[in-house]
This record gives structure tokens, sequence and C-alpha cells, in this order.
């Protein structure tokens, strides 16, 4: 039996890469989700007819159909259109596209949470559009949705495991390969589960610190609840 | 965080490793515990229960694929409907991946797996075979404006594989500087080639030359990358009556020239080479 342990002990340098891999890929796609979903929310309230259809359509979309489907049109369908993406950035790119959409939300709930009377306040203070958003609106904002969107963080290293369908070989897809290859199916599997056990709680670790830095009072995070419908409430009544 | 609650959450992180190494410390399916837990052989239990569960790939054309009805057919499907048919019972074919035919063995999931199983030392550690029904090789699937006629022309190329079959090994051994990727299923990784993601897909040329004819765009070479592999039915191991009952209908099926008949009818040529070459 321990023969078994030490034949994928031989595999560990392959685990590490795919460990790495996957820290790659979900912190790229979630820059790109931040980014996305703050314009998409903004773009949700603008007062330009164009770019409010523009945003909503994006989340309905994205919101109301698979994200496997989501990232196979944007791996394989794509290059019919001439693009022709490889399975690290296409996958960067389907995860954030759809993790923005999300977040678009949760961010339009955080911005509204802002009370109305500072906007009014900071109009009469003279002080521009641009200017009471960055300054006023933002910073509150992030710190009512902040747990969430940690939440969401944590929700898009899980979901880098869909992108072994694409054959990138992140951990899921590293461990299937490994498995087929040694046939030892629960080691493998035990050891990619302890691995994101690992790296979730790592993340969220670190993110915990991060929120108690950046934030004036630093943001204390209760233990970290299921992502979803609930959370946004929970941000709206903070 | 409280340290108190920290320390709770390390200790039940360790005790979740800890409890899925025991796991990893059992046995799945040793041949002794296998005879021993099963009271009656496989044969035993499908004619007690009076269904034959076969596991196949259905995502495998012509071997197996779901036809216009939504029903599993192919050269694999109407050899699994003729030993239905001899042992007097019901067939259900249950759709399973490269990757997970060994899996369902193992948990009795299915009574026998057909798929193109290729033979080799490493799976008969852990399964059974029976004797050959097919012989195959392998080829490369292309595009024809890649200009790839063999599997000389792929380094610095990227080559689609299936996870859990025997190609991805054989490209690694190869020992040429050619990118890897593999996927969930053949058609998958095809879809790859003709999107350009790869650049060109290693499988059996049985399934290629079938493919082939389905897309002008793509186009087998004309080689043979491996020596032949014997493809067999894959039982649970420990399981010698079962094994022998199987034997007997393939050598049966052979001898009245049933199985060459069906390759013609889904494959369009005789088969290539002997089933039983005698070295």
């Amino acid at each position: 039996m321990s023969y078994q342990w030490l034949t994928l002990w031989g595999y560990v340098p392959e685990f590490l890469t795919a460990g790495w891999l996957t820290l790659q890929v979900t912190v790229l796609s979630f820059v790109l989700s931040v980014f996305l979903g703050l314009v998409a929310a903004v773009a949700g309230s603008s007062s330009v007819a164009v770019f409010r259809i523009i945003a909503r359509g994006y989340v309905e979309i994205i919101r109301n159909t698979p994200v496997l489907l989501q990232i196979f049109i944007v791996f394989f369908g794509l290059p019919s259109a001439g693009i022709s993406l490889n399975a690290y950035w296409a996958g960067v790119i389907a995860l954030g596209l759809n993790v923005g959409a999300y977040l678009s939300e949760v961010f339009r709930a955080g911005i509204q949470s802002v009370p109305r009377g500072q906007l009014e306040a900071a109009g009469i203070l003279g002080l521009e559009r641009g200017q009471i958003f960055t300054s006023i609106v933002l910073p509150q904002a992030a710190r009512a949705v902040y747990p969430t969107i940690i939440n969401y963080l944590i929700q898009l290293l899980l979901g880098t495991s869909l992108l072994s369908a694409i054959a990138l070989p992140e951990l899921t897809g590293t461990a299937t390969v490994i498995n087929s290859r040694t046939l030892l199916y629960i080691q493998t599997f035990a050891v990619v589960l302890v691995a994101y056990l690992v790296l979730s709680n790592v993340l969220s670790w670190l993110a915990g610190r991060l929120g108690a830095r950046i934030f004036h009072p630093p943001l204390v995070m209760r233990p970290r609840a299921r992502p979803g419908v609930f959370s946004i409430r929970r941000a709206n009544r903070a | 965080m409280k340290l108190a609650q920290r320390s709770a959450k390390a200790a039940l992180l360790f005790a979740v490793a800890g409890l899925l190494a025991m796991t990893g410390c059992t046995k799945v399916a040793t041949p002794e515990q296998g005879a021993a837990a099963a009271s009656a052989s496989t044969l035993q239990a499908v004619l007690q229960r009076g269904t034959l569960r076969v596991g196949d790939c259905l995502t495998f054309a012509p071997f197996g694929f779901y036809d216009k009805n939504g029903q599993p057919d192919g050269y694999d499907v109407d050899l699994a409907k003729e030993l239905a048919k001899q042992m007097g019972v019901k067939l259900e074919v249950v759709n399973t991946t490269s990757a997970n035919r060994i899996p369902n063995l193992q948990t009795s999931k299915v009574d026998v797996v057909f798929c193109n199983f290729t033979r080799n030392l490493e799976r008969a550690k852990v399964i059974e075979f029976t004797t050959p029904y097919v012989v195959a090789s392998e080829a490369l699937l292309v595009k024809k404006s890649s200009g790839i006629q063999s599997i000389k022309d792929m380094n610095n190329r990227t080559i689609a594989t299936v996870k859990g079959s025997t190609n991805g090994d054989e490209v690694r051994a190869l020992n040429m500087a050619v990118k890897i990727q593999e996927y969930d299923s053949s058609q998958a990784a095809i879809l790859a080639v003709k999107q350009g993601q790869a650049d060109a897909m290693i499988e059996d040329n049985n399934f290629l030359a079938y493919q082939a004819t389905l897309d002008p765009e793509l186009t087998v070479t004309n080689e043979a990358l491996v020596p032949l592999e014997y493809n067999a039915f894959g039982v649970k191991a420990g399981d010698q009556e079962w094994l022998n009952y199987l034997n007997l209908f393939l050598f049966n099926i052979n001898a009245s020239k049933l199985n060459a008949q069906l390759y013609k009818k889904w494959f369009g040529v005789d088969p290539h080479y002997a089933l039983n070459p005698q070295f």
C-alpha cells in the first residue's frame, strides 16, 4: 500500500506547478472580474441608454447560462470568429467575464448602500461627479461589499477546476491526468482536495489581512458565509 | 480571528486530511478480497438480475454513439446486443469515458466494459482483460491545410490527446518537443484540431478514419505509430467464471465470422489485422 503513496510522491512537482497555475488564473481572472464588475455596475445605472442596455444585457446573459458553456464558447467557439486564445487566457477571460457579471450586481448594491445625503452634501460642497464617486462613494461601497467579493474570489478558485475541460493543466485537470496514468484514484483525489482546502484558506486569510489594512477603521471579517443572494442583502444592511 | 477559532480550523483541516489518508490506505478491490466478498460471479449476478450492464464510450463513433433517436448504437453496442441475446438477458448500455472505465468496473457499476479497451500490463494490475475482439494502431488526425504528413513533423507543435487512454503515454514516450493537451473526450480533442487549438490529435486509426469521412477538412496520416494494439473487454479483477464465459462468446463470434461482419458494417472494410497472430 505504501508503494502507492511513493508513486504519487514522484508527481509532487506536477502538483506544485498545477497549484501555481491555478493561483495565477484565479488572481488574473479576479482582477478582470472586479474591473468588469465595476464598469458594468456604473454603466448599468448610467443616464446613457446604450451603456445601460449593454451592461444589463451582459449581466443577464452571463448569469443565466452555465459557466462551463461560457468556457467552451470562449475556447472552442471564438476561433470561428477569428479570435484564437490558448487555454490559459481563454480560462482567465471566461471566468473573469462570468464572475464580473455577478460582481456587478454586488457593486451596484454596494454603491446604492451609500446614503444619499452624502451625495447631496458633496454636491453642495462643489465636488465634481467623478470626485464624488472615487473619493466618497467607492471607498464606502468597497468596504460594504468586501466580504462578498472575497467569497467570489474563493468561488473563482474552485471554478478554475472547470478549466480542466479545455485541457488547462490546473489542479483538477492534473489530478485526472495523474489518475489515468497511475490509477491511484483515492490517493490523487485526497491530495488535490487538501490542496484546494489549503489554497482557499490561504487566500481567505490573506484577504482578511488586506481588509484589516486598507480600510480605515480596519475591516474585521466574520467567518466566511455562503456566497449568493443572502450575502448581498447583508452588504446592503451594513 | 481568535486564536481558538483558528486552531479549531487548523485542527479540522488536519482531521480531514488524516481521514482522507486513512481512506487512501484501505484497499479498493484486490483479487483476494473481491473473490471472498462476492459470493457469486458476475455471470450469475447478471443472469439473476436479468440485465447485462455494459460500459461503453458513447462519444466514440462508430464504436459507440447516440443515434438520431438518442439510442446507443455502434460496433461495440452491436456486440453488446449480441452478448445479451446469447445470455438471454436485457441489455443496458452505460455511458462511460476512457478515464472512468476502470473505476466503474472496480465499483461494480457495470458488469463489463467494451469501449476499444487496449490491453496493457499497467491496467491488468487492477482489472482483467478478455481475449481481443478488435485490432488497432494509432495515427494522427490533422487538418489537410496543415501539411503534417507524419509524427516527425510534429516538433514544437501541439497535440491533443484524451485523458485515460493510452495515447498520452505514447506521445510522451516519443521524447519529442511536442506540447500535449489532454481533453475529457475525443470529441473535444477533435474540436480542438478543427478550431486550431491543437495541430493534431492522436487516436485509434479505425476511429480517425470514420471521423475524417465526416469532415472534408480533416485527414488521417498514413502511419502506424505504435505496435498493433489488441483491444478487448474489461472485467473486474478476480472473476474467472465471467472471464471464461466472455472468452467463449468471443471465440464463437470470431469462428462464425460474425465479428468480422459487424466490423465491415461499421468501418466499411474488412479488419486489417488478424486477431490471433500467433507471433
